[in-house]
């Protein structure tokens, strides 16, 4: 078995397990989103194992795809968490207007900052990839950002659950962002393949986290 | 080569940042009653200056007077920081106790903020000029202001957690 492969199990085993512990805990009442989207990574996770067979061009088509609307889900969860520390605090919705107003610059600052370059010998496709492959952290850590600015300004506490999701989140979009920032100092090889590979091992250590924290 | 390390730097401090406010919302959700009372400072207490300290508003002294018993700048630390501690009980309040007034609450974050700027034009103005009057009159409204905050803190206590309203008397 590969190392990918043999990740991919292991992601696959604890995804069951923490599904099965956020049913038990009934968490899908007050984060549906967080629950379902554990669901939907625990779907995607098969699916790639058994995709995995698919010659390269395909397997690359069906990844992008999964990794849009992991994307999606992991803005959904973060919206969800603002909305759920509001509700704690007895407070209305963030006002997104001022989310919005934090986000642009704060994606723009991160992005200015950063030094977009891309492997040469990209397929047009290809290219897509790394470039939404580089945008998405940049966006969902400014996202991240955005909401802890909002509810330290209104003085906002967040409970155990919604801080412990956020944490395990933060930290995998960091991951997901220093191997973007690692990515575009590399050519596409075996260094590349490695530095994907630390990613999605990263994403374990978070399932295991949230495991250990609401087991 | 600069621009990489430029990038890992930002990364490194937007982690760190992450990992402070994680610290700092995991703190204040293991706060206690006991916990806050105890960051308290003891070391000078307004008693010096009102009989009826945490019950009523109000100082039985001169702006002169209440600079000498309050000990000049020691008492107006103490006060800035007391504040930040009662504003945290008043959050405190408003998170665990069923149906804390409102009103209350609102003005004992009102009081917060106005003492905490109080006392640091007060501090600002004694280190330029010393114990000149208008330091002593600022030090007067801070500590004028403080009686009132803890006669209100008291009020929220006595309505919402009477069991803590004697240690919170002696801690301060």
């Amino acid at each position: 078995m590969s190392v990918e492969s043999a990740i991919g199990v292991l992601g696959a085993l604890l995804l069951v397990f923490l599904t099965v512990v956020l049913a038990r805990k009934r968490v899908y009442c007050d984060y549906p989103v967080f629950f379902t989207c554990q669901i939907w990574c625990l779907s995607s996770t098969i699916v790639g194992l058994i995709a995995s067979s698919l010659p390269p061009d395909d397997y690359l088509r069906y990844y992008v795809v999964s990794l849009v609307v992991d994307a999606l889900f992991q803005f959904s969860v973060l919206a969800e968490l603002g909305r759920a520390v509001a509700r704690h605090n007895r407070r209305g919705s963030p006002r997104w207007t001022v989310i919005a107003l934090f986000l642009l610059p704060t994606a723009l600052l991160l992005h200015s900052v950063l030094n977009w370059s891309t492997p040469t010998g990209l397929t047009s496709f290809g290219l897509f990839y790394v470039r939404l492959q580089q945008a998405l952290p940049v966006l969902l850590v400014a996202f991240l950002l955005a909401l802890i600015w909002w509810s330290r300004l209104k003085g906002l506490h967040w409970p155990d659950l919604p801080l412990q999701i956020a944490s395990g989140l933060g930290a995998y979009f960091l991951v997901c962002l220093s191997v973007a920032i690692l990515h575009t100092h590399q050519e596409v090889g075996e260094a590349y393949h490695w530095a994907d590979v630390a990613q999605s091992g990263s994403y374990l250590a978070v399932l295991g986290y949230w495991l250990l924290k609401l087991s | 080569m600069i621009s990489y390390f430029l990038q890992l730097a930002v990364i490194a401090a937007v982690a760190v940042y992450l990992y402070r406010w994680r610290m700092e919302v995991r703190s204040r959700n293991a706060q206690s009653w006991n916990s806050l009372l105890s960051q308290l400072r003891p070391d000078w207490s307004p008693r010096d200056l009102s009989k009826k300290f945490l019950w009523e508003e109000g100082i039985d002294a001169t702006p002169e007077d209440a600079w000498q018993r309050m000990d000049g700048a020691r008492g107006l630390w103490v006060i800035y920081q007391n504040a930040r501690v009662l504003l945290q009980m008043a959050d405190f309040a408003e998170k665990n106790c069923p149906n804390p007034d409102r009103l209350l609450l609102e003005t004992l974050r009102s009081d917060a903020m106005q003492i905490r700027v109080c006392v640091l034009v007060a501090l600002t103005r004694y280190a330029f000029s010393h114990a000149s009057e208008g330091v002593r009159i600022n030090a007067f409204r801070a500590a004028l202001m403080y009686t009132g905050m803890a006669a209100r803190m008291t009020q929220l206590l006595q309505e919402n957690a009477a069991i803590i309203l004697p240690d919170f008397v002696a801690a301060m």
